[in-house]
C-alpha cells in the first residue's frame, strides 16, 4: 500500500435535515440523510457511489463539493480541511460537480459560449484566453466548434451533457463528482458520454465519485465502489471484489436483481431471495439494522444491534450481523 | 367483448403497415413508415429502441390517443378481430380502459393528488361501466376495487382506498396504476416503460407482478421500454424498432442468442454488461430527422455494412420459423448460372 495522501478522505460524516411543522415551523425530528459515512479516494480512481433513491448519495456529492455543508465529521483534500478550504477559490476549482438532469443544470438563456466563459472569468482567466480555451473545451467533450453560439433548447440531452462536462473541466479540476451523469440519456448516448468520461480522465489525470444506481455500469467504470442504504455504507471494496463476491444481503438483492442481456451474466447474479417492500423513510430509520426490515437473512440481533462496518477481504468491508468483527485483515 | 369465431387462436392485436405522419412546421415529419406487429393472448412482447424511435407513437395509435392533426394515422390495427382506424368513435372510446388498457409511466402525474384513490378508481369503473351499458352499485364498484388492489399486492387494499397518492411510495402508486389498468377486465395491456421511475429492487417487484398477472389472467401484454435487460427477462417475442421501422422481430430468445439486424447489434453493444470486461462505443450518429428519413433503409446512415443496394427498403428476411430481419445482408448470394 503506498503512503501517498488520497486525493479525498470523508470521515464519519453526519447530515440531518430538520423537519419542521406548523404555524411556528417548529423542528418536530430530523431527516438522517448521512449517518458516519467515511470512505477515501485516492488520486486517479473512479470511486463509484451506489444506493436506492434517498439513500443519501446527492446530498453527500453536494457536501463535498462544497454546495452544503455536514452537520458533523470532517473532509479533507488533499489532506486540508476542506471546512478551511471550503468557499476558497482554490478548492472550488480543485473539486467539480456534474449534475443529473441536463436539461435543468444549464442556463436556458446563455448561450454555449457564455456558459463556459462563466467559471473561467470567476476564475480569473484572462478574456484574451477564454475564448481559445472555450474552443478546445468544445473540442474536448468532441462537440463542432460551431457550438459556441447553440442555445441549450437546440442541443439533445448527450449534447448538454457534454456541455456540463465541458463547463466542469473548464478550470481543471482534479476531483470530478459526478451525480447519475447519464441516468437521463438512452444505452447509445450513454456509451458516448462513459466513453468520453473514460478518454478525458486518461488525458487530464482526473479522480472521479461516480454517483449511479445502474450496477452494470457501475461494474465496467469505476474502480472501487461502495454502497449505501439510509444513509449509510452497508458495504465498500474494490469493484471486482464487490461483485463477485457481495457480502452484505443488500448488495446481493441489487445484484440479483438487475436485469441482464445473457445468460452468462445471469449466472453471475447471486441466487438469493429477492428483497420485498420499499425503503423505510430516512425520518424514521428502523432501530438495529437498518435494512432488516426488508432483509431475507436477518435474525435476532438484526432488530436490536447496529452491525459494525468490518472487514470482510482485502479492503473490502462490510456493515451486517452474519460477519461478526473482523474476521479477516 | 366477445371473441369472435374466427379470430380464435389468432393474435388480440395486429397492426398492418401503420403509417403515422404529423406536420410540423418544418414540414410533414414522416415518424412511422409502415410497422407491422402481432400480440397472442398470453403473450408477453417487447418494443425496443433508441429514444425517439417511435414506441410511443406506435403505443399511442394503438389506444387511439393520437391527436389528429397533427398526426395523420394510417395502415390497419386490428383488436380482437375488429379494425379500430374504421371503427365509429363511439365503439372505439368503449374499447379503452376496457378490453384494451395501459399503465402509465409516471405514477406521479397519472395520479390526480387531490382526490383519494378510492375516488379515481371508482370514476374509472363508473366511466366504463357507462360505456358498457352496465350497471353496478357503488358497493359492487368499491368491492371491485379492494378485490384489484388486493391482486396487485397492494397490503391493506381499505387503507389504500381511501389514502391520497402523497400518502403512498412510488412503488405502491405504480402498483395503483396497475390495479386501475386492470379494473375493467382488460384482455389486452400495453405498459410504456413500467417501473422505470422506480428503483432496481422496486421495479424488479412490478416486473414480476405484471409477469404473474399475464400467466394468472391469461393477458396479452405489450411492453415499451428501452431497458434491454427487462425485455430478456420480462418478454416471449420482441420487435426492434429503428426510426419508425421494425427492423427484427423474434422470439426473444432467438433474438438475444443471435441478433442479427446491424442496428440491433449495435444496440445490444451499448449495453453495460454485469460480467464486465469491455465497454461499448456507442452508436456513430443520431436519429434521422423525420421531415427528411433517409431513403431506403433508414439506418444505413449509422450502419456500418452500408453499401448501394441499402438506398431501397430491404424486405424482411427469415432468419428462422420466428426471427425476421430487414437488411439486405441477409439476402441470399444469387447462385451463378
Ligand atoms: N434540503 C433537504 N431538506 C430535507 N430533506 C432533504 C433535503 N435534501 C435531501 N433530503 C432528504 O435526504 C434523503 C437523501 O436524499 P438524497 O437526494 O441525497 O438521496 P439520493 O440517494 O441522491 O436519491 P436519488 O437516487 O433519488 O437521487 C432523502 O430522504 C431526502 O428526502
Ligand atoms: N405530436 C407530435 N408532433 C410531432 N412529432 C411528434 C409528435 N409526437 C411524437 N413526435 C415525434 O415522433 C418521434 C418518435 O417519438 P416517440 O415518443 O414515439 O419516441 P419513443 O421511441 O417513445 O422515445 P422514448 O424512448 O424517448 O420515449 C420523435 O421524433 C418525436 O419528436
Ligand atoms: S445485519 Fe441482519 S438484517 Fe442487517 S443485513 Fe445483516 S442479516 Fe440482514
Ligand atoms: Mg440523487
Ligand atoms: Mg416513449
Amino acid at each position: 500500500m503506498s503512503t501517498e495522501v488520497p486525493l479525498l478522505q470523508v470521515e464519519d460524516l453526519t447530515k440531518l435535515f430538520p423537519i419542521r411543522r406548523g404555524l411556528f415551523q417548529r423542528v418536530i425530528g430530523h431527516v438522517r440523510a448521512i449517518d458516519g459515512v467515511g470512505f477515501d479516494i485516492r488520486r486517479g480512481e473512479i470511486f463509484g457511489l451506489a444506493g436506492e433513491s434517498g439513500s443519501g448519495k446527492s446530498t453527500l456529492a453536494r457536501i463535498v463539493v462544497g454546495l452544503d455543508g455536514a452537520s458533523s465529521g470532517r473532509i479533507r483534500f488533499v489532506g486540508e480541511d476542506v471546512h478551511t478550504l471550503r468557499g476558497t477559490r482554490g478548492f472550488r476549482r480543485r473539486v467539480q460537480m456534474v449534475f443529473q438532469n441536463p436539461g435543468s443544470s444549464l442556463n436556458p438563456r446563455r448561450s454555449i459560449e457564455q456558459t463556459l466563459s462563466v467559471p473561467l472569468r470567476f476564475h480569473g482567466i484572462a478574456p484574451s484566453a477564454i475564448a481559445p480555451r472555450v474552443r478546445e473545451l468544445l473540442e474536448m467533450v468532441e462537440l463542432p466548434a460551431s457550438f459556441r453560439a447553440k442555445y441549450p433548447f437546440e442541443l439533445s440531452g448527450g449534447q448538454k451533457q457534454r456541455v456540463a462536462i465541458a463547463r466542469a473541466l473548464a478550470v481543471e479540476p482534479e476531483l470530478l463528482v459526478l451525480d447519475e451523469p447519464t441516468s437521463a440519456l438512452d444505452v447509445s448516448v450513454q456509451a458516448k458520454v462513459i466513453e468520453l468520461l473514460m478518454r478525458i480522465r486518461n488525458e487530464l489525470d482526473l479522480s472521479y465519485l461516480f454517483i449511479s444506481h445502474d450496477l452494470s455500469l457501475m461494474r465496467n467504470f469505476t474502480t472501487r465502489i461502495a454502497v449505501m442504504y439510509l444513509g449509510k455504507l452497508c458495504e465498500m471494496g474494490f469493484t471486482g471484489d464487490v461483485f463477485d463476491h457481495p457480502a452484505h444481503p443488500y448488495t446481493q438483492g441489487l445484484i440479483s436483481s438487475v436485469p441482464v442481456v445473457s445468460e452468462e451474466e445471469a449466472a453471475l447474479k447471486p441466487a438469493v431471495e429477492r428483497i420485498r417492500g420499499e425503503i423505510p423513510s430516512p425520518a424514521n430509520v428502523p432501530p438495529g439494522c437498518s435494512f432488516h426490515t426488508r432483509c431475507p437473512a436477518a435474525f435476532r440481533p438484526c432488530r436490536i444491534d447496529d452491525p459494525a462496518f468490518v472487514q470482510v477481504g482485502f479492503e473490502h468491508r462490510t456493515r451486517c450481523h452474519l460477519f461478526p468483527r473482523d474476521s479477516t485483515a | 367483448m366477445t371473441v369472435s369465431g374466427p379470430n380464435k387462436g389468432g393474435p388480440v392485436l395486429r397492426v398492418d403497415d401503420l403509417r403515422v405522419a404529423f406536420s410540423t412546421f418544418d414540414g410533414v415529419a414522416d415518424v412511422l413508415s409502415g410497422v407491422d406487429l402481432e400480440v397472442h393472448p398470453g403473450q408477453r412482447v417487447g418494443l425496443v429502441g433508441e429514444s425517439g424511435c417511435g414506441k410511443s407513437v406506435t403505443m399511442r395509435a394503438i389506444m387511439g390517443i393520437l391527436a389528429s392533426p397533427p398526426a395523420r394515422v394510417r395502415g390497419r390495427i386490428t383488436f380482437a378481430g375488429e379494425e379500430l382506424l374504421t371503427m365509429g368513435r363511439a365503439q372505439r372510446q368503449a374499447l379503452k380502459g376496457t378490453a384494451m388498457s395501459m399503465v402509465f409511466q409516471d405514477p406521479m402525474t397519472a395520479l390526480n393528488p387531490v382526490f383519494r384513490i378510492g375516488e379515481q378508481l371508482t370514476d374509472v369503473v363508473r366511466w366504463a361501466d357507462r360505456r358498457r351499458g352496465l350497471r353496478r352499485t357503488a358497493s359492487e364498484r368499491r368491492a371491485r376495487i379492494l378485490e384489484v388492489l388486493g391482486q396487485v399486492r397492494l397490503p391493506d387494499p381499505e387503507r389504500i382506498f381511501d389514502a391520497y397518492p402523497v400518502q403512498l411510495s412510488g412503488g405502491m402508486r405504480q402498483r395503483v396504476l396497475i390495479a386501475m389498468a386492470l379494473l375493467n377486465r382488460p384482455r389486452f395491456l400495453i405498459a410504456d416503460e413500467p417501473g422505470t421511475a422506480l428503483d432496481v429492487t422496486t421495479q424488479d417487484e412490478i416486473l414480476r407482478l405484471l409477469n404473474e398477472l399475464v400467466r394468472d389472467e391469461g393477458l396479452a401484454l405489450l411492453m415499451i421500454t428501452h431497458n434491454l435487460g427487462v425485455v430478456r427477462e420480462m418478454t416471449d417475442y420482441v420487435y426492434v424498432m429503428y426510426a419508425g421501422n421494425v427492423v427484427e422481430h423474434g422470439t426473444t430468445d432467438a433474438i438475444f442468442a443471435a441478433p442479427a439486424h446491424p442496428y440491433t447489434r449495435a444496440l445490444f453493444a451499448c449495453v453495460p454488461k454485469l460480467s464486465g470486461g469491455r465497454a461499448y462505443a456507442g452508436i456513430e450518429g443520431t436519429l434521422p430527422d423525420y421531415t427528411r428519413p433517409p431513403e431506403g433503409c433508414r439506418f444505413h446512415p449509422r450502419c456500418p455494412h452500408a453499401e448501394a443496394r441499402c438506398f431501397e427498403r430491404p424486405p424482411s428476411f427469415d432468419l428462422g420459423e420466428q426471427h425476421h430481419s430487414a437488411c439486405w445482408l441477409h439476402a441470399p448470394t444469387e447462385a451463378k448460372s
